[in-house]
């Protein structure tokens, strides 16, 4: 006893403003506590759930995300982003019971090293009364609450398409691009014109759509061959969530295709859906191995690898779901328009 | 080939040799179905008068042809074995019982490639059993016994490897033989009658986990599909709850639109109706496998943890808790392995020995004197009384659930063996204290009323809580209460009377649809009539109108634990309609059974194998109740609580919750008059209550007949 404790605060500051402002209190001589690890990242909309839960478990005692004041941004929007982004980290870190105090969102511009100061000193102060965080969490339970925060995110970009009053077009709600932020962008695949959100707060774990999917694409019931998954039955931590949905995304970068050797897995015309084409697949599972959210299974009866296709337009899952928590989102955008969008 | 629906195979494992070995499920049960019928088939076949403690006893999980498809409210298990929890003093052995659950494990077991589990024998040490696609194996559970029942669950898992693994378990109060010891499967789905738990434990079975990836095949896929679009078109809420009902188990979210199956998972929110002091704590609605309705609450309580609860998991909220301690208390149940159900009679107990005064002595005074309790434990119980004497806190709650599992001290000893047996054990040792005044005044307790009219709580016969009143429900209640061997409670008929928010007059004409103006007239009765009012009776009609109800009820109780599907959602007699005035469809059970097996069976059809099963129950109780000698079933066993035939004035009511008097007493001249025409519908002799040969015969049991004539059981 008798040691003060002396917290381990992590700060991402983006590379033109924040990170500046810092620079800028250092070449000024304004002391700021030695807690405050400054990490530089290129925009402070680069920072998602990720970044700030890794540097928890790995212990940090606090999180500083700092960014361009609105307006300033060096991309734009770079910084709505984060902001946004900021939402669904809070819902993060109230699921695992981290005291909201220990993040914070701050706009620091280049010419502010004084604020800089003064933020990193009052953070400071404010987490060393909270004390050690202590966050422990397996990798799997890491993975689900990522997967989770992911769900979140959309579910704000969906309402906040409903709030600019954005009538969606046909069944299912119109849905902003912003979803996919945190995917790496690798292949020049068009962006799908509609796929399945789900909301796992509103998930009740019957499991009914995996029950509907497998009898509709294999015949049989049986939730080891659907297309979407619902997991996560923790005690632990996570067991506020209870359970969530596992969905293809659909994604706009679409590794799996990129992937795929023999062209078994294509854009459907129609719906943009990647799918498999079980005739040309070889069971290579290059597909498998490249979806980041393991939403591409073997089967190993039938050496094929299978997905989910969006049964071409009308999901039966979404049909089926009693709650209300899947949704189908279609867009206006057609595959060629994205296509062209990329190539400029 | 598979055959649609079933899996075909059966596991069977002894666990005295470790030998696993599977067996086809087909021919052998085909007639049974599955669930409770497979499970009396192999107790009557293998051990029918076993000791529920002793290795012979056969404990059977069974799933039927149902679960694991996605026909709505299919993911039930059914475990049948003879019971440690009935209490039938005059019984010469031990009687058979079953108690399902529901959650994700039976539709599991059907993807791991069975149909049923038999478990029997004994193992030396204490094990688990690992099963995966067609693969069982016994392992060590050495290092788990002793563990709780959400600890267990999860340490399994992760030993396995296996996060999807379903676990069916037991807490410490299975492991210590306490006879109210449900089966636990993830958070609230319990097997909690019949103490099965206990059996689990007396064989040093500490789980059953799971995990499959073989589809159910159905015979129709098409028309499975359009039938459940139909059924979720119309189906109403858990319990038949409609837009219109109200109070503590009700369609609460009146807001949503009853057409819209994509909402209907919403509608019912316990933790609103049952405890809204916990509302802030609510996280989500949460199912079972296959079931749209959503019935569980699921709550996250920081220190507590997230827990499902339902129904009479809300005991303590219901009893007047207004704290946390409504949550923790579901908790410790599910965590300790105690069935959540036994505590309405058991805290009324527990108050009525601190209420009660002998001479200028309360009984737990006596109680602690005798060397039964610590003065440090009659403290902390205290904390259990409701105010001023108590707090109804957590502390109370947990000293009582701590007495039972644990068996700590000797009044908790005697909780343990439930509270129907603990009244008599406790007045035997005031008797042998020589205090017989003080063991009148403990069997005073008999007396008691339940709470909320009646709803749950005091005795009501085979050693378990009353469950809706036959005084306030009607004859046909009572018989149903005669010759089951639990708690005969049967969602059949509350389905349509009690939660469901219809008016008397309506509730009429939905039954009159479904039974005949004279059957519904002069059976049903109006369950908000005035205290005073006695049940409706037609000496021309009622006996036979009370027959036929209690007869429907029964062979429906038999069709949802063989198919197996929910019975707070079967046979669906509301709608949440109000265009079709809600009234149900009592047609669906049949319908889903032939659309799933490709089997041609009506409701008629499926009646008859309900009656088969139902027989079964009958033969295999009889042969329990005279240790294969003749008995007269109608005089000694199928009789309900003295209780239900005495005087008003002679009754405890509890004081607290406040609660209305019970209805007119029943008069045991209807009673035996329903109890003839049951018999008579039946095919069992009037006199003893035994089914006739001709019955059994007919319902393709010749086998049975001749073993019971064989082994001197004369049938007529």
């Amino acid at each position: 006893m008798g040691t003060v404790f002396e917290p381990k605060i992590v700060a991402f500051l983006c590379n033109w403003c924040s990170y500046a402002g810092a620079d800028l209190a250092g070449s000024t001589r304004r002391e700021y506590p030695p807690n405050v690890f400054v990490i530089r990242v290129p925009c402070s909309g680069r920072v998602g759930p990720e970044q700030v839960l890794r540097a928890f478990l790995r212990g940090a005692d606090g999180v500083l995300v700092a960014g361009c004041h609105p307006g300033d941004c060096h991309y734009l929007k770079g910084n709505l982003a984060a902001e946004r982004r900021v939402k669904s980290l809070y819902w993060l870190i109230d699921l695992l019971n981290i005291d909201r105090r220990r993040f914070r969102l701050e706009w620091i511009s280049a010419s502010e090293g004084a604020k800089f100061a003064s933020v990193a000193r009052e953070f400071t102060k404010d987490v060393r009364g909270l004390g050690p965080s202590n966050i422990r969490l397996s990798e799997a339970d890491y993975q689900t609450a990522l997967r989770m925060a992911s769900w979140m995110e959309a579910l704000d970009a969906v309402s906040e398409s409903v709030e600019r009053g954005e009538e969606p077009p046909c069944k299912g709600v119109v849905f902003s691009q912003a979803f996919r932020l945190s995917v790496p962008y690798r292949s020049q695949v068009p962006a799908a014109q509609s796929w399945i959100v789900a909301d796992p707060s509103l998930c009740v774990g019957c499991r009914i759509c995996e029950a509907v999917c497998s009898l509709k694409h294999e015949g049989e019931v049986n939730p080891a061959l659907a297309r979407l998954r619902i997991v996560n039955e923790s005690t632990g931590p996570l067991a506020r969530i209870k359970c969530l949905q596992d969905v293809c995304r659909q994604c706009k970068g679409a590794d799996c295709v990129a992937a795929c050797p023999t062209g078994a897995l294509h854009v459907d015309p129609v719906t943009g859906a990647r799918v498999i084409d079980g005739n040309l697949c070889i069971g290579c599972r290059n597909c498998e191995e490249a979806c980041q959210w393991k939403m591409i299974s073997y089967a190993p009866a039938k050496n094929v690898c299978f997905k989910c296709d969006l049964c071409g337009g009308d999901p039966a899952c979404v049909d089926a779901c009693p709650a209300g928590a899947l949704k189908l989102v279609v867009t206006e955008r057609s595959a060629t328009d994205d296509a062209v969008r990329m190539a400029g | 080939m598979t055959p649609y629906g079933w899996q075909g195979k059966i596991l069977r494992v002894d666990l005295s040799s470790g030998v696993i070995s599977e067996e086809p499920t087909l021919p052998t049960y085909e007639a049974f179905v599955g669930g409770i019928g497979i499970g009396y088939k192999v107790i009557w076949d293998e051990a029918p008068t076993a000791d529920p403690f002793s290795s012979e006893n056969r404990i059977v999980f069974a799933v039927g042809p149902l679960t694991g498809t996605h026909a709505p409210s299919s993911g039930r298990t059914e475990v049948t074995s003879i019971s440690p929890h009935v209490y039938a003093p005059l019984a010469k052995r031990a009687l058979v019982s079953r108690s399902g659950m529901g959650g994700y494990w039976g539709a599991e077991l059907k993807f791991a490639g069975y149909d049923a589990i038999i478990i029997q024998g004994k193992a030396a040490r204490p094990v688990y059993l690992w099963i995966k696609d067609g693969q069982a194996v016994i392992k060590s559970a050495e290092h788990l016994w002793g563990t709780d029942a959400f600890t267990v669950q999860e340490r399994i898992r992760e030993e396995l490897g296996e996060p999807k693994a379903q676990i069916a378990c037991i807490g410490p109060a299975g492991e210590n033989l306490v006879r109210i010891a449900p089966i636990l499967h993830r958070s609230g789905n319990a097997a909690g009658q019949g103490g099965f738990g206990a059996v689990m434990g007396a064989k040093n079975l500490k789980a059953i986990a799971v995990r499959g990836t073989r589809g159910v095949q159905v015979a129709d896929g098409d028309k499975l599909n359009a039938l459940i679009r139909e059924i979720r078109g119309m189906m109403p809420g858990p319990l038949g709850s409609t837009p219109l009902s109200e109070g503590t188990l009700s369609w609460t979210e009146k807001h949503i639109d009853p057409h819209d199956i994509n909402k209907q998972a919403l509608r019912f929110n316990q933790t609103k109706s049952c405890a809204p002091h916990l509302n802030k704590y609510f996280v989500k609605h949460a199912a079972c496998y296959s079931c749209p309705l959503a019935c569980y609450a699921y709550n996250y309580v920081p220190g507590a943890g997230g827990g499902a609860v339902s129904c009479t998991q809300w005991f303590y909220s219901w009893l007047g808790n207004q704290d946390e301690a409504t949550f923790v208390a579901k908790q410790r149940c599910d965590q300790w392995g105690i069935d959540t159900f036994e505590m309405f009679p058991m805290i009324q107990l527990v108050w009525y020995l601190f209420d009660t005064r002998v001479g200028d002595k309360r009984i737990i005074d006596y109680v602690c004197e005798a060397g039964m309790l610590t003065s440090e434990l009659v403290t902390d119980l205290q904390d259990l009384h409701y105010p001023p004497e108590g707090n109804l806190g957590c502390k109370g709650i947990e000293t009582l659930l701590r007495m039972i599992a644990f068996r700590e001290s000797a009044l908790g000893d005697m909780l343990a063996e439930g509270f129907r047996r603990a009244v008599d054990l406790l007045a035997a040792r005031f008797e042998e204290l020589s205090l017989p005044q003080v063991a009148d005044a403990v069997r005073g307790w008999l007396r008691m009323e339940g709470i909320m009219g009646g709803v749950v709580g005091a005795d009501g016969g085979w050693g378990m809580s009353g469950h809706y009143d036959p005084r306030t429900y009607g004859y046909y209640w009572a018989v149903n209460f005669a010759v089951e061997n639990r708690d005969p409670n049967r969602h059949s008929m509350t389905n349509l009377l009690e939660w469901t928010g219809l008016s008397f007059e309506q509730a009429l004409s939905i039954g009159r649809k479904y039974w005949g103006e004279e059957v519904a007239d002069w059976g049903l009765s109006d369950l908000d009539r005035d205290r005073k009012k006695p049940l409706t009776w037609n000496d021309a009609y009622s006996a036979r109108a009370n027959a036929v109800l209690s007869r429907f009820i029964h062979l429906r109780a038999c069709i949802k634990d063989m198919l197996t599907v929910c019975d707070w959602v079967y046979p669906m007699m509301t709608s949440g309609l109000a265009e079709r005035d809600y009234t149900g469809d009592i047609s669906l059970e049949s319908r889903l059974f032939s659309a799933v097996t490709g089997l041609d069976v009506d409701q008629e059809g499926l009646d008859e194998i309900a009656e088969r099963v139902w027989n079964m129950h009958r033969v295999l109780t009889l042969v329990q109740w005279g240790d294969w000698q003749p008995v007269n079933l109608r005089k000694e066993h199928d009789q309900i609580p003295d209780r239900y035939f005495t005087p008003l004035e002679t009754h405890l009511l509890p004081p607290f919750p406040p609660a209305p008097e019970p209805h007119p007493p029943l008069e045991r001249e209807k009673f035996e008059a329903v109890k003839a025409e049951y018999y008579k519908l039946m095919g069992w002799d009037e006199e003893t209550g035994v089914p006739t040969r001709a019955t059994l015969e007919r319902l393709g049991l010749k086998e049975v007949a001749d073993r019971l004539e064989k082994s001197g059981i004369p049938l007529k």
